[in-house]
């Protein structure tokens, strides 16, 4: 049975426990995996006949299989800390971002739906150190820019891959606590498109009965 | 609340990942606490290449994107063509690697391929040299997904393609190491215990 609330005890664990999955988990240079990034996009891109949209879409779908597969090994520890109540989204998604990236995210914030402007309840977290654009705009083989993604019309950006892991990663959260939401994240502000910062948005969509 | 937020600044101190923000941390104002904790006291910042040397990454979800790209290029590629993108995506990871790393030690083959290893994967690796060939046996690779043992196509041949290409062009710094070519003999990925490369001296 789902915890109402995380609760203090909760917060504890969660701070003690990313530390300790961290330690456990399997480790790669960051300059590999920024490279293997770029080698598996670079993959995509000429498989859509070097089509940078397109080869993002499918980057996201790969992500949403990659979350799946992931989160539910973790499941079964992450229980102890799963909650009901969205603000403490903020809390669990810390957590997680550190057991998978060993970095802090910045300022995590839940915020609250907006009835009179239909705006959906949200999660917003900044990442300081974003590990997959660094250095590509140096890097000339694939220009990366907010035309070539075409980010107005489809909203993707180079960290799609992470907004797919994330969006089936939080839904199957809330499918776990029973939440009636659908999940979509947005890399909101990237630094490919000329942002100073990299943001992830997820919208909690509720879903229609 | 706040109690919890102390108690949670402790720990992340204690057992943070970051050796720059160990023991340099201190309370500042406010406004500034966001920033200033999680950047250990800079703004935030866009990382060079160069930077990512420093950052170490759980691994989890490379071999599973891996899996999902091989499965997808090679029904339209077919298994030929995929192996040989997959050669070709190492070769260019070890002259994107090269760019701003290179192992201490080329004095032999053996040297450089452990200390890749390390640098990469933060473990060591066994290797096995022989007169005319050195073979490679890795227990964990990478790339090739626990879940997926029924492959037609060995996945870790993109490290196969990484090492022959990373030592081929430390040649041009080192004459006397030998022009070597790379090859995957057993892959996890088609059932194998373990994957296993050899590299053949020319």
């Amino acid at each position: 049975m789902p915890k109402e609330r995380i609760g203090f005890f909760g917060k504890i664990l969660a701070k003690i426990g990313k530390h300790f999955y961290w330690w456990r988990a399997r480790k790669m240079n960051g300059l590999i995996m920024s490279l293997d990034f770029l080698e598996c996009v670079r993959v995509i891109y000429e498989y859509h006949g070097n089509n940078l949209p397109l080869a993002l879409k499918t980057f996201k779908e790969l992500g949403r299989s990659a979350g799946q597969s992931v989160i539910y090994e973790f499941l079964d520890a992450g229980k102890r800390i799963f909650s009901r109540r969205l603000q403490d989204f903020p809390i669990l998604l810390e957590s997680s971002w550190y057991i998978f990236m060993g970095d802090h995210i910045s300022g995590a914030e839940f915020i609250a739906e907006r009835y009179d402007t239909d705006e959906p309840a949200r999660l917003v977290w900044q990442v300081p150190r974003c590990v997959f654009c660094a250095g590509l705009k140096q890097d000339t083989s694939i220009v990366v820019n907010k035309e070539t993604m075409d980010w107005e019309k489809t909203k993707l950006t180079w960290g799609s891959v992470v907004c797919g892991v994330m969006e089936s990663a939080l839904q199957s959260i809330l499918d776990y606590v029973v939440l009636p939401f659908n999940v979509k994240v947005e890399e909101s502000k990237c630094v490919m498109k000329g942002d100073r910062v990299s943001e992830y948005t997820a919208y909690f969509l509720p879903k229609k009965q | 609340m706040k109690f919890t937020r102390i108690i949670g600044f402790l720990i992340d101190n204690i057992l943070t990942n970051d050796e720059e923000k160990k023991g340099k941390r201190k309370r500042k104002s406010k406004e500034k606490s966001k920033v200033e904790i999680f950047t250990g006291g800079k703004p935030f910042i866009e990382l060079s290449r160069a930077e990512l040397l420093k950052i170490k990454n759980q691994e989890a979800f490379i071999p599973i994107i891996y899996a999902h790209i091989v499965g997808l290029i090679k029904v339209k590629y077919g298994n030929e063509r995929t192996i040989e993108r997959l050669r070709e995506m190492g070769h260019k990871l070890a002259e994107g690697l090269l760019k701003y790393w290179k192992p201490s030690n080329t004095g032999s083959i053996r040297d450089i391929v452990k200390e890749t290893y390390k640098f990469m994967l933060y473990r060591n690796i066994h290797v096995k040299e022989e007169p005319h060939e050195i073979n490679i046996r890795d227990f964990n690779c990478p790339v090739c997904y626990f879940d997926i043992a029924d492959s037609d196509i060995p996945f870790c041949v993109v490290i196969s393609g990484l090492i022959e290409q990373l030592i081929n062009l430390l040649r041009a710094k080192n004459p006397k190491l030998p022009k070597i070519e790379c090859k995957t003999l057993a892959s996890r990925s088609m059932g194998a215990p373990y994957c296993e490369h050899l590299i053949e001296i020319k």
